[in-house]
C-alpha cells in the first residue's frame, strides 16, 4: 500500500436550512476542498459519496452539478459512518493504486427519520414492539447501566456537553453556536433519562468534502508538508453476549486492531473526532479507546483532561452534538477538523503543536471506523 | 388490560411472544445454538456467535432482570412520556421493551421483573395491538 496524504478539504455549515438542498451542500463542500488542494474537477478520478437514508444517487446528483468527467462515483450509506466509508474507500483507491486522486463527500438532510426509514409496516411494528421510538434511548440505557455500575453522575455528561457546546462556540461551521453553563445543560428539556437535549446530537443538513492523493501528487500542488492518512480501518459488529452495548464493543476491538496496526498507542493521540450522538456514548468512548482505565473517565472529566488545554482535546469542532450530525457528511466533518487541527489552522480552537490526530466514528452500532492522521 | 382485551388483540410481532403457561404472563420466542449453546432473542438465520444452522428454538421468561431503565420524554409511540427497559434473560440475551409502571415508580435496576402483555396503538387505523412489558413483581 502507498502512502496517502489528504490534499484539501471542504466544508458547509451545518444545521437546518429549509432553502437549500443536499446537492447545494454538496456543491459547496467539493468546491471548498477543490479550492483548499488546488485541483480541477476534472482531475478526481473517483469518487465516494456517504448520505444516509435521503434517496438514490446521492453523489451523483452531487456530480451533475459538477460536470460530467466519466470519474465513477460510489454511493454509500452506513448510518452515522456513511461519510467514513467513502473516506476509507477513497483511501483504499489511492492505496492500493487503482486511482491518484479520489474524493470522499458526504452530503445530509433532515427529513428522513429512522422510522420512516423501516422500509415497511412490518419493520415498523418490531419498532414499536421493542419500544425504540427515540434512537436516544440506547444511549440512556448504556447510560443509567454505567451509573449503576459506576456511580456515574448525570453532571459527568452534563459536563462533557458544557465542553462541546464551548467548543461548538469556536466553529463558525458549527449546527449549535452557543455556550451551555453545566446548569443550563442539566435543566434543559429532558429527552430520555439522564440526558437531556444539549446533551444529544440535533439533526440537520450539511456537506463535507475531502480529497485524498498520493504525496508526488501533493508535492506537485506544493504542498510539501500535507496531512498523511496513516491508517485507515473499518470494523464490523463483533459478537459479545456480555454486553447489551455493541457500539462500545465493536470500538475496543477496532481501536485495539488500530494501535496494533500503526504502532500508535492512545498516549501519542494529540486530538480526537469521536461519535458523541450523546455525551454519555461520548465518556464511554475515553475508556474503550484507552485513553484511561476502565471505571476512570468520570475522572478525566473532571479533570478537563478532554477540554481546551486538556491532556488529549475531544471533539475540538464540537462534536456531533454541537457541530451536528447530519449523517453523511459527518465523518468527513471531523476528518476536516483534524486536518485543520494538524495543519495549524484550527484558530480559537487550535490544539498546540497536534501532530497525530484520531478520527472514529460508529455506525448504527453495526459499523466502527478509525482513520489516524498525522503531519 | 383485561383479559378478553388482551385475547382480542393481535401480537404486534406474533413470531416473537406467545402466552406462558399460566395464560397471564408472556415468553418471548428465540433460539438456542446446538453447536454453541448461545442464546438469542429474537431469532435469527444462522447462530450469531458461530454462525451454525443448528439453531433450535427457546422460550425465555416469564421473568426477567432489569439491567437499564429510562424515561422516554419524546414518547413517540404512546403520545406521552413512558419508561423504556432493558432486561437480561435468564439464558443470557438481552432484551429491550416498555415497562408497564408509571414513570415516577421506575423499578430498580437489577430487580426481577415480569413479561406481561401491554397495549399499544396499531400504527395504521384504529385499535390495539399487544407487546410484551416488563413489569415489576409485587
Ligand atoms: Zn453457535
Amino acid at each position: 500500500m502507498r502512502e496517502v496524504v489528504v490534499a484539501g478539504v471542504g466544508l458547509t455549515r451545518f444545521g437546518q436550512f429549509a432553502d437549500r438542498t443536499y446537492i447545494d451542500h454538496g456543491v459547496e463542500a467539493v468546491v471548498k476542498a477543490q479550492a483548499d488542494a488546488g485541483l480541477g474537477w476534472s482531475e478526481i478520478q473517483r469518487a465516494y459519496c456517504g448520505a444516509s437514508g435521503i434517496g438514490p444517487f446521492a453523489g451523483n446528483r452531487v456530480g451533475h452539478e459538477l460536470g460530467l468527467t466519466g470519474a465513477p462515483i460510489v454511493n454509500l450509506d452506513n448510518a452515522s459512518a456513511s461519510g467514513n466509508s467513502a473516506f476509507h474507500q477513497a483511501f483504499l483507491a489511492v492505496a492500493t493504486e487503482q486511482c491518484d486522486v479520489a474524493l470522499a463527500m458526504g452530503v445530509g438532510q433532515l427529513g428522513r427519520t429512522m422510522l420512516n426509514a423501516a422500509g415497511s409496516q412490518a419493520e415498523t411494528r418490531k419498532y414499536l414492539a421493542q419500544a425504540y421510538g427515540n434512537a436516544m434511548t440506547i444511549f440512556a440505557l448504556a447510560a443509567r447501566r454505567r451509573m449503576h455500575e459506576y456511580g456515574t453522575s448525570p453532571e459527568i455528561f452534563g459536563r462533557i456537553a458544557v465542553k462541546s457546546k464551548l467548543y461548538g462556540a469556536l466553529n463558525p461551521n458549527s449546527h449549535i453556536q452557543r455556550k451551555y453553563s453545566l446548569d443550563e445543560v442539566m435543566a434543559a428539556r429532558p429527552i430520555a433519562s439522564p440526558l437531556t437535549l444539549p446533551m444529544c446530537c440535533p439533526v440537520g443538513d450539511g456537506g463535507a468534502a475531502a480529497i485524498l492523493t498520493t504525496r508526488r501528487v501533493a508535492e506537485r500542488l506544493g504542498q510539501l508538508h500535507p496531512v498523511r492518512v496513516t491508517a485507515s480501518l473499518m470494523k464490523g459488529e463483533v459478537f459479545q453476549q456480555a454486553s447489551a452495548w455493541s457500539e462500545g464493543n465493536t470500538l475496543a476491538v477496532a481501536a485495539r486492531e488500530m494501535y496494533e496496526m500503526s504502532g500508535v498507542g492512545p498516549s501519542d493521540l494529540d486530538v480526537i473526532q469521536l461519535h458523541d450522538a450523546t455525551s454519555s456514548e461520548e465518556l464511554d468512548y475515553y475508556e474503550r479507546l484507552g485513553l484511561c482505565r476502565e471505571g476512570e473517565a468520570d475522572a478525566m472529566v473532571l479533570e478537563g483532561a478532554t477540554g481546551p488545554g486538556g491532556r488529549i482535546p475531544v471533539n475540538t469542532d464540537g462534536g456531533l452534538t454541537s457541530r451536528g450530525h447530519p449523517l453523511g457528511p459527518t465523518g468527513l466533518a471531523q476528518v476536516h477538523e483534524i486536518v485543520l487541527q494538524l495543519r495549524g489552522d484550527a484558530g480559537d480552537r487550535q490544539v498546540a503543536g497536534a501532530k497525530t490526530g484520531l478520527v472514529q466514528q460508529t455506525g448504527a452500532g453495526a459499523v466502527c471506523f478509525m482513520h489516524l492522521l498525522q503531519r | 388490560m383485561s383479559q378478553a382485551e388482551q385475547e382480542g388483540s393481535a401480537f404486534i410481532v406474533p413470531e416473537w411472544m406467545r402466552w406462558a403457561s399460566d395464560r397471564k404472563r408472556l415468553v418471548l420466542v428465540g433460539q438456542r445454538c446446538r453447536a454453541c449453546g448461545i442464546a438469542f432473542f429474537p431469532k435469527t438465520a444462522r447462530c450469531k456467535a458461530c454462525y451454525s444452522a443448528e439453531v433450535v428454538e427457546a422460550e425465555f421468561g416469564p421473568e426477567a432482570e432489569l439491567h437499564s431503565v429510562t424515561i422516554d420524554h419524546t414518547g413517540t409511540f404512546l403520545g406521552r412520556p413512558h419508561l423504556v427497559g432493558q432486561v437480561r434473560l435468564d439464558d443470557g440475551p438481552f432484551a429491550q421493551g416498555f415497562v408497564d409502571a408509571g414513570v415516577d415508580a421506575e423499578p430498580a435496576i437489577g430487580s426481577r421483573v415480569d413479561l406481561v402483555p401491554f397495549s399499544v396503538p396499531a400504527l395504521q387505523g384504529t385499535g390495539t395491538l399487544t407487546t410484551y412489558a416488563f413489569r415489576p413483581k409485587e
